[in-house]
């Protein structure tokens, strides 16, 4: 009898040493780390900083390189907000698409008149995704720039307007 | 009796110890697992790219000596500092007015930078206890998926992706310098009188890189406005290998067929190959129309080089760095 | 299992197994202190507004040049002085900017100083070389660029 009280003692010592270690080796990978979120966030840099360049490259670039810089895109416009089944600033909108092969993006206009704050939505391509990101770029208007470039802005001949191009891009 | 009981303790003890030793065993085997993927090293190697690139795209570089510095290292190879590739017109000030737009100049440079110079200059090495480790680098700049030629040399630097490595990517928009462009109304170019459907221009070499003929506001006078072919001092140019001519119709850029017909609103473009124009002489480049007229006549041709600009095209530059 | 608790040998597999699952706990969280250092070191790089800043930059250089051919323009039919002219214009630029900074979280400050490189005083006839004072602060990051000289006569 007494051989039978003794006889499982280091097993069950060696089965709970085990189940001790696997438990704790399991809570540590389940809690594991930060390691995920770095990786996460460099693809965030990635995308803002194309999708930036994107902005960057339409505003610099000269006119031998593209036909209208994102002034004149911005200055050519009608005025009119978009909704899901026509965009307006098409021109933009297809040099946008020709520089980021493989992403999505929204265009917004951000500006202020009479000293309030309108933002109005310009290009829509769809609802973007939870990791979407915002980049944006300033353009400033004048009524000559405007003229030239047959938009609606409604200046007057005394007054200049910074236009907020506010970008929202996500991968497909 | 006794013999029986030690039996049975060792069975004991042997099943409690082996069921200990598997549990660590398996744990051993996952203790790299946990913590490789954790390594500051992989988040330092995404910096590395993103700076690279930073550097490169953003920055028009520096130079130096004990007397004098700028931005122009291209001039002054044996003295970089920093590598940067930005055009920068003033090349005493630190910075640009146009980051992303990269100069042609520097790139050229910048290909024939020895190795050691271009990874410290780049800082492309990892520091461990004072010992420098070069990290694996692949620095191109691409169109379409192509590595962009300069002087016919593709720009690519560094060595081939492996596949078995984890690797840090980093990819900018930049406009590049791709060579001359000329922009001309209709009504600007010379011909040679007896043949009004032909104009002539003047073109002063040596010009390397591409060079981008543009003609607007032609004068449709048939019912077959076409393009023929390019003739340069009275030797035919071959479409494809020397040139390749488009139309630009409402902002869209369409082939141009030699059967194609021309509207009076059509801006007709012609991209002639670098290589074309390369000694130092004045060469003839005749423009072969049909139906299509022009009324100043000549000689003197119309001087092309008076008409240049350097023209500029979007393109990715990629940065891939590993350990 | 009386016998069990007078056992005084000491379930020394047991406790090996609690040593080693300390041992593991103890390095997981050094690992994970040298990958939370690292993590903010490259963070703090790749989070830095370098964009909004350079595009701020840039912005009133823009503004700064577009703002003097307008006064110009303004001057030649107007009574005002050239430089009333171009402080209202870049001032109310900048006052633009400033709105369109702020709803982003951004506090930025762009201050016309002078207009004139040769008289260095503000109401000068040529407008020529602006200094402007820039800051930019955001909650982690403060730019200042005092003065900032942008030529404009080009």
């Amino acid at each position: 009898m007494e051989l039978n009280d003794r006889a499982q003692i280091h097993t069950l010592e060696g089965l709970a040493a085990a189940i001790l270690m696997v438990i704790t080796m399991l809570a540590i990978t389940q809690s594991a780390m930060i390691v995920t979120p770095q990786n996460e966030l460099s693809m965030i840099v990635h995308q803002e900083q194309i999708s930036s360049d994107a902005l960057t490259v339409l505003d610099i670039a000269p006119d031998t390189a593209i036909q209208y810089n994102l002034t004149e895109c911005v200055a050519g416009w009608q005025g009119n907000e978009s909704n899901v089944t026509s965009s307006n600033l098409e021109t933009l909108d297809n040099e946008l698409a020709n520089l980021l092969p493989d992403i999505k993006y929204n265009v917004d206009l951000a500006y202020v008149k009479d000293g309030e704050l309108n933002t109005k939505q310009v290009i829509i391509n769809g609802a973007a995704t939870e990791d979407a990101v915002v980049v944006r770029r300033l353009v400033t208007l004048s009524n000559s720039s405007v003229t030239s470039s047959g938009g609606a802005w409604n200046l007057t001949d005394d007054e200049l307007m910074v236009v907020e191009v506010r970008l929202t891009s996500w991968q497909i | 009796m006794m013999m029986d009981e030690d039996g049975q303790i060792s069975l004991d003890f042997l099943l409690g110890i082996s069921l200990f030793l598997i549990a660590l065993m398996f744990i051993v085997q996952f203790i790299p697992g946990l913590f490789i993927p954790g390594t500051s090293g992989e988040g330092s190697l995404d910096y590395t790219a993103y700076r690279t690139a930073t550097i490169l795209v953003e920055d028009p570089g520096w130079w130096g000596n004990s007397t004098s510095s700028g931005t122009d290292w291209e001039e002054n190879t044996d003295n970089i500092l920093r590598l940067g590739l930005a055009a920068d017109d003033d090349s005493s000030s630190k910075l640009t007015n146009t980051p992303n737009l990269l100069s042609k100049q520097k790139i050229t440079q910048m290909m024939m930078v020895n190795e050691s110079t271009l990874v410290e200059r780049l800082g492309l090495y990892n520091n461990v206890d004072g010992t420098l480790f070069s990290y694996g680098y692949n620095i191109s700049i691409t169109q379409n998926d192509t590595p962009q030629s300069l002087n016919n040399t593709p720009i690519l630097l560094g060595e081939t992706i492996p596949y078995d490595r984890d690797v840090s990517k980093i990819t900018r928009i930049v406009l590049v310098e791709k060579g001359v462009e000329a922009q001309f109304e209709a009504d600007e170019l010379t011909i040679n009188a007896s043949e009004v459907e032909d104009p002539i221009l003047n073109v002063t070499g040596p010009l390397n890189g591409e060079i981008k003929v543009q003609i607007s506001n032609l004068n449709i006078t048939g019912v077959d406005p076409s393009f023929k072919r390019l003739m340069l001092d009275g030797v035919q140019l071959n479409e494809g290998p020397d040139y390749i001519s488009h139309k630009l119709v409402n902002g869209t850029m369409i082939p141009l067929e030699p059967t194609g017909k021309i509207n009076n609103s059509d801006i007709v473009i012609f991209y002639i190959e670098p290589g074309i124009f390369n000694d130092t002489r004045t060469y003839e480049l005749e423009i072969d129309l049909k139906d299509i007229t022009f009324t100043k006549s000549g000689p003197p041709f119309l001087d092309f080089n008076q008409y240049i600009k350097t023209f500029y095209e979007p393109a990715y530059l990629t940065v891939e760095v590993w350990n | 299992m009386a016998d069990l608790k007078k056992d005084s040998n000491g379930q020394w597999i047991a406790l090996s197994g609690f040593v080693i699952s300390l041992i593991i706990i103890i390095l997981a969280v050094m690992a994970n202190q040298a990958v939370i250092a690292g993590y903010h070191s490259s963070n703090a790089a790749l989070e830095f507004p370098k964009e909004n800043i350079r595009e701020l930059n840039l912005q009133t250089r823009d503004n700064a040049a577009i703002a003097r051919e307008l006064a110009y323009e303004i001057n030649k039919t107007s009574n005002e002085s050239i430089h009333i002219i171009y402080d209202d214009l870049f001032n109310n630029c900048s006052s633009q900017m400033r709105m369109l900074y702020a709803i982003h979280g951004e506090n930025i400050n762009v201050e016309l100083v002078s207009i004139n490189s040769t008289t260095k005083v503000s109401n000068a006839s040529e407008i020529d070389m602006i200094k402007v004072n820039i800051t930019y602060a955001n909650e982690k990051t403060f730019y200042v660029a005092e003065p900032e000289i942008i030529e404009v006569n080009v």
